[in-house]
């Protein structure tokens, strides 16, 4: 079954860069979440934990050829959606939100694989090459059916993020697969025009935050709180950073979701500018490397299944560190590699394992 | 056929690589935007948020007098805080804590329940107090050192000194004038505060503990401040008076000795005493002076040589009236010489004299001996007295001054202006402080003394000083100024008090004063005696220079200057060898044999301290050797002896020690 060429192609540059990240990742963990006097076992072992399951899985779905996947995408997208009406009618509150089904010990987020199961529908769907014009709107209402259905499920947790990822990661296949410029125009122009509406459907505390991001001395103790924290810490870090283990807006907790969400800002305080540096120019190479992956994939299935995993991770980096950096409005979304979670960790290694496959597989045919 | 569309996949791919560079640079962009650029901000932002200040009371520095024995100090005792996020017991916590501390237990209770990490209980307890807490171990109650100020004299130079508040403020005297150099800088605990506002105070005893006070070193002097305030309090006592003064300097530097003010107050206690005794009245209340201040009158018609002491006035026999207003003398006298008029202080002649040289003259003396001025001593609250300008005197004005009315002053001028007839002629600034050390004893800065200005020549001073030891001869008005042994040279006065309800002069109110200095022919200290209000009898001369006589007698022989008739050599040599050759009772050169017996018992000294055994010899026309310091341990004579005057006594001291 296994090639002796893939070993030969095997794309150590990749595993490479995402061994160093999601170290990094582990090491930032204990510094922030060593502090406190939690029962149990310390959550960066648990990402340990969590990182093995993942790299695993990510070998598992490397071996196997990406073409079987074809097979099998409408198959495991269906199996997702039932994942989350099942969460909707079973699964746990927390925080405000039903997002968890308990397996066993381990919780489980379902909403992480729909954005997996969304790019491999999506690739399954736009394999064929369109006609010289590219896709109209009349090619598309079934790739429309495709992510609104899970969309509306996310949005029903609800889980605004994930939700907000769907979306970009399905326009920028889109534009990958190339659709025609009067569609995208018609897509801007009703996006546009239903702007007013999505605001009138987004929750309170949702508006808080946007209406706090352009002013955020409107509610520095509530709604602006985490911008206002997360900014506090990333700059007092200045150039060289506070040290390891050393960050005090961490610390003391005055960050919020300093382990998930805001991992970015506990680095920027404890390593400073030069270690956001390092960090930032990691994921560069690992976004122009995943995008090199695709264009020199040796078919259309390949390109775009690698090009759906690198437009999720650029998303999720882009949104993540700009509302770390306050740049843009406070959106619960991780960062990949960075961030605790075991779902999330999950779903990145299943993208970063169709991204080896389809990059050891450019040459066989 | 497929190179078009390839064509266009590139154009995509470019375009998307395009947004991908774009947003990295927007972000690295924003990363130095808010980690090089912003940064100071934002860390300040950050320590400001995570660190919670509690200000402590510093150790203060050493008030010390002129000996450097302590006069202020700084102690460390236990405050008590409570954590009260770690209380347990509330309600059993604010039992027990309040009827220590005598509060209210619910509003005890209310601060315990308030989840703060820091919330003073009680500071500044006594030990006792400390240990019955330590002993509750009560969760959530810790300790942390503060200091108290401590006068271990209690009253003693009380109004020199001040006090401080509970936050370790000087309030009054040395203490206010002082303060930023006492207090340092102030402390604060640090203690890093989590988001939800509790403090983390690693270690309550880790705090800043900067030393950075200044001690002061006064120029008071512990034992004549002490003989001031004794003397006093008996002169104000005797008198029935409501209150009183007394102020002793060196008249050669302006250094103040002692420097005191009835009614005393203890300033351990301060809140228990009115307000009003606070006052330090030897430089906050102002006083018509009286004839004191025919001193300075005398003063200037010498200088001006508008007068000679031999020159003659009529005394019209005690009733002169200039316009409306009639002068008066106690007793009637005709015609007198200046010397006599300032002996038996005389106030037509008095008035007559200052005639002679004008107000514009009179006026010109009196500001260059500081009045109407203040004096910048260095304490808070002084006044500067009443001296208007001659364009605003009244016909009379003139003849008034002359005899110490229409004129106002603070004790402290006095006290000045007098030692610049004292010391030759030269007015000092008056000085409290001697010098600044740090806190480990270091001198800083050192207070030289400071000449104001030349007042009056070397020749006046003398002729002025000659005419004051004639009021303390026989026939003036001081007599009783004279302490056995000595020569002194001053004025009395007496003035009567400004009625502020009816306006004009009370007829029972009076202000009595002595001002003189000693010894005459080389002034070692002035002394000004006034007593406020004294009952029965109102003469300056019956019931001040008593006060200043005791003060005199005392306080000259502890500054090694012994009364006449008594000769004391520093000897330092072996006490043994020398006993043995007790010369024979030669004459010794310089021994005048003024007063005393002929032959006397020796007395039993042993045990007694140098002044005291001092006292109970001197004045006898002995010759007295002393060695060491301290107590006596032996005498050669042996007590019981029957001695000659200018027999040798040696007197040996040891300390305790």
């Amino acid at each position: 079954m296994i090639d002796r060429r893939l070993l030969i192609h095997f794309d150590w540059t990749l595993i490479g860069m995402v061994l160093i990240l999601a170290s990094i990742g582990i090491v930032n963990l204990y510094s922030v979440t060593s502090n406190g006097e939690s029962s149990g076992m310390p959550l960066y072992l648990k990402q340990v934990l969590w990182l093995f399951i993942g790299l695993t899985v990510m070998m598992g779905i490397a071996f196997i050829d990406y073409r079987y996947y074809l097979d099998v995408a409408y198959f495991a997208y269906s199996a997702v959606l039932l994942l989350l009406i099942f969460v909707l009618a079973y699964g746990f509150i927390t925080s405000g939100a039903q997002r968890w089904v308990r397996l066993g010990s381990l919780t489980f987020q379902p909403s992480e694989f729909v954005k997996i199961a969304l790019i491999l529908a999506l690739a399954s769907f736009f394999k064929k090459a369109p006609g010289r014009e590219g896709y109209s709107l009349r090619h598309l209402p079934f790739p429309f059916l495709l992510l609104s259905v899970p969309m509306v499920l996310i949005l029903k947790q609800p889980d605004l993020g994930t939700a907000i990822i769907l979306l970009l990661v399905f326009f920028s296949i889109l534009v990958f697969v190339k659709i025609r410029w009067t569609t995208f125009l018609t897509f801007g122009v009703i996006g546009a025009s239903i702007l007013p509406l999505v605001w009138r459907f987004l929750k309170d505390y949702q508006k808080r935050r946007i209406l706090t991001f352009f002013n955020p001395d409107l509610d520095p103790l509530g709604a602006s709180y985490h911008l206002i924290q997360s900014k506090i810490a990333v700059g007092s870090g200045g150039l060289l950073g506070k040290g390891f283990m050393k960050g005090t807006q961490s610390r003391l907790g005055f960050l919020p979701e300093q382990h998930t969400d805001f991992i970015f800002s506990a680095l920027g305080e404890e390593w400073g500018f030069i270690g956001c540096f390092v960090v930032m120019g990691l994921y560069f190479f690992l976004i122009v490397w995943g995008l090199r992956i695709a264009v020199s994939s040796k078919d259309r299935y390949g390109a775009i299944l690698s090009f759906g995993v690198v437009a999720m991770l650029f998303w999720h980096i882009c949104i993540n560190i700009g509302m770390v950096l306050g740049l843009m409005p406070v959106v619960g979304i991780p960062l990949p590699l960075l961030s605790y979670g075991g779902s999330f960790l999950l779903s990145t290694f299943i993208g970063i394992g169709f991204l080896l496959n389809v990059s050891m597989r450019k040459y066989l045919f | 056929m497929r190179r078009k569309p390839i064509n266009w996949f590139k154009v995509r791919v470019i375009l998307i690589s395009f947004v991908l560079f774009l947003s990295f640079l927007i972000v690295v962009g924003r990363m130095f935007q808010l980690q090089v650029i912003k940064k100071e901000q934002l860390y300040q932002l950050a320590a400001r948020q995570q660190v919670s200040q509690i200000p402590l009371v510093p150790k203060r520095g050493t008030i010390y007098d002129r000996n450097e024995n302590e006069l202020a100090v700084s102690v460390e005792v236990d405050s008590i805080y409570a954590e009260s996020s770690k209380v347990i017991e509330v309600e059993k916590t604010a039992q027990e804590l309040s009827s220590l501390f005598q509060s209210d237990p619910r509003e005890l209770k209310e601060r315990l329940r308030k989840q703060k990490s820091f919330e003073w209980i009680q500071r500044k307890v006594s030990p006792k107090e400390a240990e019955a807490v330590k002993n509750l171990r009560l969760s959530g109650i810790h300790f942390l050192k503060e200091n108290k100020r401590f006068y271990p004299h209690a009253q003693l130079a009380a109004h020199v000194i001040g006090f401080v508040g509970l936050d370790s403020k000087g309030l009054e005297g040395i203490e206010l004038q002082y303060d930023a150099l006492l207090n340092g800088k102030p402390q604060v605990l640090t203690a890093e505060k989590d988001a939800k506002g509790r403090s983390i105070i690693t270690d309550a005893g880790a705090y800043e503990k900067e030393e950075n006070f200044r001690n002061l070193v006064l120029t008071i002097d512990k034992q004549v401040q002490h003989v001031a305030e004794t003397e006093l309090r008996e002169g104000v006592q005797k008198w029935g008076a409501i209150g009183g003064m007394v102020i002793v300097m060196d008249p050669t530097s302006g250094k103040i000795l002692a420097l005191a003010s009835h009614p005393f107050f203890d300033p351990n206690q301060f809140i228990q005493y009115r307000p009003k005794t606070w006052r330090n009245r030897a430089i906050s209340d102002v006083f018509e002076p009286g004839s004191m201040f025919k001193a300075f009158l005398a003063a200037a018609v010498l200088e001006e040589n508008a007068i000679q002491p031999t020159d003659s006035f009529y005394c019209e026999n005690g009733v002169y009236t200039v316009y409306d207003r009639t002068i008066r003398d106690t007793s009637k006298h005709g015609w007198l010489t200046f010397h006599q008029v300032i002996k038996v202080s005389s106030n037509i002649g008095a008035a007559k004299a200052a005639e002679k040289i004008g107000k514009e003259k009179l006026y010109r003396y009196l500001c260059a001996f500081g009045f109407g001025e203040k004096t910048h001593l260095g304490l808070p609250g002084e006044a500067k007295g009443i001296l208007n300008h001659p364009r605003y005197w009244s016909p009379i004005t003139l003849n008034t001054i002359a005899f110490g009315q229409g004129i106002a002053v603070t004790g402290i001028q006095m006290v000045t202006a007098l030692s610049a007839i004292a010391n030759g002629g030269v007015l000092m600034k008056p000085q409290v402080v001697e010098r600044i050390t740090n806190e480990k004893g270091v001198v800083i800065q050192s207070f030289k003394p400071e000449v104001i200005r030349r007042v009056i020549s070397e020749g006046t001073s003398k002729k002025v000083t000659a005419l004051l030891k004639a009021t303390t001869e026989k026939g003036g008005t001081g007599e009783q100024a004279v302490p056995q042994g000595y020569e002194v040279a001053g004025k009395t006065g007496t003035a009567q008090k400004v009625d502020s309800l009816l306006g004009g002069y009370s007829e029972d109110k009076f202000v009595s004063g002595f001002m003189g200095f000693a010894p005459v022919e080389d002034p070692k200290i002035v002394v000004l005696v006034v007593i406020d209000e004294p009952q029965g009898a109102n003469y300056g001369g019956i019931v001040a220079a008593p006060v200043f006589r005791a003060i005199v007698e005392k306080v000259l022989p502890y500054l090694h200057i012994f009364p006449k008739g008594t000769m004391v050599v520093k000897d330092e040599t072996d006490f043994s060898v020398r006993a043995k050759k007790i010369p024979s009772s030669s004459l010794v050169d310089g021994v005048s044999v003024s007063k005393g017996v002929e032959k006397m018992v020796m007395p039993d000294l042993t045990g007694l301290s140098m002044r005291k055994a001092l006292s109970r010899i001197e004045g006898k026309g002995l010759i007295i050797k002393i060695s060491g310091n301290g107590r006596l341990v032996e005498q050669v004579p042996k007590a019981g002896t029957v001695i000659d005057k200018g027999e040798i006594c040696y007197l040996k001291f040891e300390s305790p020690s």
